[in-house]
Parts: structure tokens; C-alpha cells; sequence
């Protein structure tokens, strides 16, 4: 584990500058709206829907993107029966592709190697700002909401009870472009007036949120950014979270989207809708195709504007595009 | 029905009508604002309710749904009279009551099916509860959402209704309070006001009526009342001073009215040369002196006289010499003969004299006295008649001595007269009995 002191200005250190803001960079550079301006120039990215060319292609299969962080067999297999559902209802087989990370994902949809794509939340938002296009169809519903929580989670016994006991501490992040694993977390560093460099705060990017969970238990971070469902995944594979104390909630974050790529014919993408609305818990049927997914109980009609408040948060640190978000659906 | 009566109960009246009015109107306000508050205490608990359970509800975890109610009866919901609490999952099936009894019952009737259709809460009195429903749904702001179910309350009514009945009974309180104490009010201020002044002016107008012509009403202020009284005030003057006039007008035409009848009835029974009573006043009194005399057993006396060789004077001296001899005679009758003789001029030169209760003998006094002052009384040309003198003759007859009744008495003395005449003229003859 390579531990590195937070340079502080706009709250990200090297590493974040090698592993995050680059590929924004490049992203900005190759995306098909080149010349729009950065996501901050509005509270949605989203150019009106009648200023998008309605797409014509009726695909005779559909691949449907996955990031599968917790494996991408396991993710495919969890979202299997899905995959079935989707496929009875709109006449086609539905393909699982899962990526490693959540760029790979990002890139599939920017070259078109996916119809169809669950995006983690800030994925989703510098997705939209290569794809400004992309079709967003709904939101993940989780215990009931659109919303999860961001923690910074420290051990019970730490003596740490605020922001300012992290100076001179470690503090564990998931990934540079993770909304609750490194964007929010540090975004409320910075409300808090901790200024990483002055308060010699080390960070360390540990990939995903089990390890940032069990780094924190173990005792080589003092704290941690992560997440609820993280949280309850993690007890579930039997780690001791009640040992951990929540030191803050970093936000409200909005649940992944689920999206579809822009040259897709709108008849075609208002009958995947139409097989989306029954796709949750309260029905029957949906709740059978739900079954392997503890945690997602339907996916929502949703709207760009619901993922303005990641734009807001992104803006101030003037990071754009990324790699990697918190770990995606929690499966069992 | 009096005028207090009237408008006491015409004032009562509107009073109770409008006391009702507003009470029904405060009543129904209140009943609403009631129930609002109810509804309203409802749907706070089944917001929080329907926050709370939509983790549970859509992921179908019935055990925590389950943990949510107990809790919620052990907080004792009674505070908030909430009843009973339902859960409805989307097929309408009771995946949560506070009465574990209904768990499993699909409930796709009535205000439960409305209540699951419906995208907002619903409202309905069912008996003594009050039902109200929140659905239970995730949505993006803006977009429809998944409906994974409803949630129900059923408030008691029990509380609001006592409460409005308390209400009801206080209004009804309030009515009478108000409406004895306007009562007394009105009462009041209409007697002073309108009573007292219309009792007065009614006196007033009694006592006029009546004749009293200084009955005035007295009636102090300046009211419309003030101002009838102030009115009848000045008729009454105005009444009483033109009455005053008229009265003493009417007092005025009758004296004159009297004076000219008077004169009238002194023309009809005058003669006018010589101012004596006429030949009529004369049959009329003796007529009505003769039944006297009978009736009284008295004596009345007639003496009938005559200007001698009077034709002989008047065509030789003329007629305004005659006329001046009979006015003579006249003023000499009426200075001698009393007051209750009745002194008339018979016709042409002819006098007569009634004389109630005279015997024949004081009336052959009188008799001779007019004849000698006749005859002493200087006649211009007189001494151009027989006897160098103007002279009189006079006939005296006596009731009954002489007849029995007027006629008889007017012959006797006539024929008395004439047999003065005959005897040589200048003389009194009395009348003899046939």
C-alpha cells in the first residue's frame, strides 16, 4: 500500500491527478461534444432532448454493461435473471457484459460496445460528458430510495471525534472518480477546513471499498471513505463492521444510472422502458427477476438533474471524467 | 299584540336567527377545522409512516414493517387517536396492522382500492373513524415513480366529536346569554327610546282629543320621535289657537245673528208708523193671554180705541199730517200702558191695548187717562176738526165679565167702541153684557 501526503490544493494530491483527472482530460479532448463547455457551465450536462438526432438502430441482441467489482462472474450471474426478464419482454437475448472498473465501462458505451449500461453515479456524469446524448432511462432503487449515503467511518475505539483529530492521520479512499469513496469524502474535508497539506494528511487509493473497510478494521488506515451499502455487504461476508463508528456522512449521492446509448430507435428504447416499469419489487414477476440482488428493489424513471448534485460537488475540485466510482450494486 | 311586544319579538327574532346563523356557520368552520386537524395529524404520521416503510415495503422486508408497528402501538398512537395503522403492499394485500389478525386479507374494495389507485393521499369518514391514505412510492422529482404500496390510518373520531358537541352546547350558551342580554337591551332602549315618547304623545293626543287644548306631549331629544312630538306640539298650538278664533268668531256672527233676529222678529210683529205691535202680535198675544187668564183664573181687560173724525183730518190735511197724529197717539200709549201691556195698532186709526190681570175698572182709569191726554196733547190744523180738538174714543171689555173668549173679547170691546162713537165720541164705553 503506497500512502501519499494530500498536496491539499483543491484537496487532491498527486495520485488523484494521475489517476483521475487525466483521463477527464483526454475524455474532454476525444468526446463527441468536444466543443462543449465543462460540466459546471449548467447544473445538467444534458443538452435538450430535441437537440439530440433520434436514433435508428433496432439491435438484434442486447449487451447490457455491468461494472463487476465485486467480480464481474459474480455481478453477471447476480443480474442473470434480469437479464432473462428484460430479454422475454422485449424479444431479444440481453447479453451481461461486466467490466473490471468503471472506465472500461465508460469507454464501452463511448464506442458503442454497449446498448445498454448500469453506471455508477459519477461515472454516469462524466459519461454524459463524453456522450452528452446518452439516454438516461432510470435510477437504481435502493431500500427504497435513489439516494445512498457517503460515510467517513473510523474504528470504534479511535480516538478520533471530528475533522480536525485527522490531522496527521491516514485516510483511505477507494478510488479517485468513487462519488462516495474519494469525491465526496474529500469534498467534505474541504468544508470542514481541513487543509490536507497544512493537517499532513496521508491518503491511499486501496481500489475498492472492501479494502478501504478492512484496512480501517485492521488498523493501517485511521479512516475511511465508503459508503452504507458497502457497510452492509461488508457484514455480510462477515466482517466485524460493528467495530466502526461513523465519523461523518459525507452526502446524499444519487444511485447509479441506468442508460442507453443515443443511436438506439426511440420505439425500440420505449418498449425496454416499458419492461423497466415492471422491473422491481412490486410486482410479482419483477420481484423474482430481483431475487439475487439483496439490495435493488426496481430502478426509478429518473432525470439528468437528479445527478447535479455530483456536478456540484465535482466542479469546486475542477476534476472532470475519471476512472472508477464506488463498487456498483451490492450483490449477495 | 302591542308595539313592545312587537318589536321586542321582531328584535328577538333577527337576534336568534342571526346568533343561529353564525353558530351553524362557526359550528360547520369548526367541524371542518376539526377534521382538517385531524386529517392533517393523520397524514403527518403517515408521511413519516410512509418514509419510514418504503425501505421495508420494497424490499419486502415484513419483519421490520412488523418491528415499525409495534413500536409505533408501544408509543401509544391513542395520543394522536389514531386507531389502527395499515400497510398495503402494491397487490393490496395487509402486509402490516397494528391488528396482527388482518395480516395476509387483500383489501380491493372501497375506500382501500381508491386509496391504492390513487397518486395522492385520500380522505374519508367511514363512521366514527376518520380514514385517511398515503401511497408509499420512490420517484425522482419530476418523474412517476414505483408505487410499491399504500399506507391507512384510521383516526377516532370519538375525541372530535365530543369536542363539537361540547362546542354545539356552549354555542347554544352563548345564543340564549346573548340573546337575554339583548333582550334587556333592546327592551330597555326601547322603552326610553320609543315607548316612553309614543306612551306620552298618545296622552297627549287623548287629552286633546278629549278638549283639553293645552294637553302638549312632552318629549325630550331629537329623534324622529322628538321631532312627532315637536310636530304634534305646534298642531296642538295651531289647533287650539284657530279654535280659540273661530269660537269667538262664531260668538261674534251669533250675537249679530241674535241682534238681527231680534230685529227681525221686532219688524214682523211691529207696526212700523207707530212702532207699536202689529195687528198679528196682537190676535197672537191675546190668543195666548186669554188661555192664560183661563188657566189662572185671572181678569185681563181690552181696550179698542179709534182716532175720531180721522178721515176728515187726513183728507184735509193730508196723509203726513194723519201719519204725525197716529205716531202721537202711539208714543202717548206707550208712555201710559205698563210694561206688561201689550199696546198694538189694529189697523188704519185703530189702537188696542191688552191688559193681563185688570179689572174693568182700572182699566176705565187707564182708558180715560189716554182719551184726556189725547185730547190734551197739541195737534197742528187740530182746530179744524169737530170740537177744535183731536180726540179719541175707547171701547173697554173684560174677560170674562165681558166674553168668554178672545173673538167674543175683540166684538165686545168693538162694540164698546162703537157706542162710544155713537154716544158723541171722546169718550170710554165699556162693554155691556147681551
Amino acid at each position: 500500500m503506497r500512502w501519499d501526503l494530500d498536496r491539499g490544493e483543491g484537496g487532491i494530491g498527486r495520485a488523484v491527478l494521475s489517476e483521475w483527472l487525466f483521463p477527464v482530460i483526454v475524455a474532454a479532448v476525444l468526446g463527441c461534444a468536444g466543443d462543449r463547455g465543462p460540466p459546471e457551465a449548467g447544473p445538467s450536462a444534458s443538452p435538450a432532448g430535441d437537440a439530440c438526432p433520434a436514433g435508428s438502430r433496432v439491435p438484434d441482441r442486447v449487451r447490457f454493461g455491468l461494472v463487476g467489482f465485486w467480480g464481474t462472474r459474480t455481478q453477471e450471474e447476480a443480474f442473470e435473471p434480469v437479464a432473462r426478464f428484460l430479454s422475454a419482454r422485449i424479444g431479444v437475448p440481453v447479453d451481461l457484459v461486466a467490466a473490471s472498473r468503471y472506465d472500461e465501462l465508460a469507454d464501452w458505451i463511448f464506442e458503442g460496445r454497449v446498448e445498454v449500461a448500469l453506471v455508477p453515479p459519477l461515472a454516469y456524469v462524466k459519461a454524459k460528458t463524453r456522450v452528452p446524448c446518452l439516454r438516461l432511462l432510470r435510477t437504481m432503487v435502493v431500500d427504497g430510495t435513489v439516494h445512498y449515503s457517503g460515510y467517513i467511518v473510523v474504528r470504534d475505539d479511535s480516538p478520533i471525534t471530528r475533522a480536525r483529530d485527522l490531522a496527521g492521520r491516514r485516510i483511505a479512499f477507494v478510488e479517485p472518480s468513487s462519488a462516495s469513496g474519494s469525491l465526496f469524502a474529500r469534498h467534505w474535508l474541504q468544508a470542514e477546513g481541513i487543509d490536507p497539506d497544512r493537517y499532513r494528511v496521508e491518503t491511499a487509493f486501496l481500489g475498492s471499498h472492501e479494502a478501504v473497510i478492512r484496512a480501517v478494521l485492521s488498523g493501517e488506515a485511521d479512516a475511511g471513505a465508503t459508503f452504507q451499502g458497502a457497510l452492509h455487504r461488508a457484514r455480510q461476508r462477515g466482517l466485524d463492521t460493528a467495530s466502526l463508528r461513523i465519523l461523518a456522512v459525507t452526502g446524499r449521492i444519487p444511485l447509479d444510472a441506468l442508460v442507453a446509448t443515443p443511436d438506439l430507435d426511440p420505439g425500440w428504447v420505449a418498449r425496454l422502458d416499458e419492461a423497466l416499469d415492471r422491473l422491481n419489487t412490486a410486482h410479482p414477476e419483477g420481484r423474482a427477476a430481483l431475487a439475487r440482488l439483496v439490495d435493488i428493489v426496481g430502478w426509478a424513471r429518473s432525470d439528468d438533474r437528479l445527478y447535479d448534485e455530483v456536478r456540484e460537488v465535482l466542479a469546486p475540485s475542477g476534476a472532470e471524467g475519471g476512472e472508477g466510482d464506488r463498487a456498483g450494486p451490492e450483490v449477495p | 299584540m302591542t308595539l313592545r311586544v312587537k318589536v321586542l319579538a321582531s328584535s328577538l327574532g333577527v337576534t336568534i336567527l342571526a346568533m343561529v346563523l353564525l353558530g351553524v356557520l362557526m359550528f360547520r368552520a369548526h367541524r371542518a377545522t376539526v377534521l382538517a386537524e385531524a386529517e392533517l395529524r393523520a397524514r403527518a404520521f403517515l408521511s413519516m409512516l410512509s418514509v419510514a416503510s418504503t425501505g421495508p415495503l420494497a424490499a419486502g422486508r415484513i419483519e421490520d414493517l412488523d418491528g415499525m408497528l409495534a413500536r409505533l402501538i408501544e408509543r401509544n398512537l391513542e395520543d394522536l387517536d389514531i386507531r389502527f395503522v395499515v400497510i398495503l403492499d402494491a397487490q393490496r394485500r395487509v402486509i402490516g396492522h397494528t391488528d396482527p389478525s388482518q395480516y395476509g386479507r387483500r383489501l380491493s374494495e372501497g375506500f382501500y382500492a381508491d386509496a391504492s389507485e390513487a397518486d395522492s393521499p385520500r380522505v374519508r369518514e367511514d363512521g366514527d373513524v376518520l380514514l385517511v391514505s398515503a401511497p408509499v412510492f420512490t420517484a425522482v422529482p419530476g418523474q412517476p415513480g414505483i408505487r410499491w404500496g399504500t399506507t391507512v390510518a384510521g383516526v377516532g373520531l370519538e375525541r372530535v366529536r365530543a369536542d363539537l358537541l361540547g362546542l354545539f352546547w356552549r354555542a347554544v350558551l352563548t345564543i340564549l346569554i346573548v340573546v337575554a342580554i339583548a333582550t334587556l337591551i333592546v327592551g330597555s332602549r326601547l322603552e326610553r327610546l320609543v315607548l316612553r315618547p309614543v306612551r306620552r304623545l298618545t296622552e297627549a293626543t287623548r287629552s286633546f282629543a278629549a278638549g283639553d287644548r293645552a294637553a302638549r306631549a312632552m318629549v325630550a331629544g331629537d329623534d324622529e320621535l322628538a321631532d312627532l312630538a315637536g310636530t304634534f306640539n305646534h298642531m296642538a298650538g295651531q289647533i287650539a289657537l284657530h279654535t280659540h278664533r273661530l269660537e269667538e268668531e262664531i260668538r261674534a256672527r251669533t250675537r249679530d245673528l241674535e241682534e238681527a233676529n231680534r230685529r227681525l222678529e221686532a219688524l214682523a210683529v211691529t207696526d212700523p208708523l207707530t212702532g207699536l205691535y202689529n195687528r198679528r202680535h196682537f190676535e197672537h198675544v191675546l190668543s195666548l193671554e186669554v188661555r192664560r187668564a183661563q188657566r189662572m183664573g185671572t181678569r185681563l181687560s181690552l181696550l179698542m180705541m179709534d182716532v175720531d173724525h180721522f178721515k176728515r183730518y187726513n183728507d184735509t190735511h193730508g196723509h203726513p199730517a194723519g201719519d204725525e197724529v197716529l205716531r202721537a197717539l202711539g208714543r202717548l200709549v206707550r208712555e201710559r200702558v205698563r210694561s206688561t201691556d201689550v199696546a198694538c195698532r189694529y189697523g188704519g186709526e185703530e189702537f188696542t191695548v191688552i191688559l193681563p190681570g185688570t179689572s174693568r175698572t182700572d182699566a176705565m182709569v187707564l182708558a180715560n187717562d189716554l182719551r184726556l191726554n189725547m185730547e190734551a196733547h197739541p195737534f197742528e190744523n187740530e182746530a179744524t176738526q169737530p170740537g177744535g180738538r183731536l180726540t179719541i174714543s175707547i171701547g173697554v171689555a173684560t174677560y170674562p165679565a165681558d166674553a168668554s173668549d178672545e173673538v167674543a173679547l175683540v166684538r165686545a170691546a168693538d162694540q164698546a167702541l162703537y157706542r162710544a162713537k155713537e154716544n158723541g165720541r171722546n169718550r170710554v164705553e165699556v162693554a155691556q153684557a147681551d
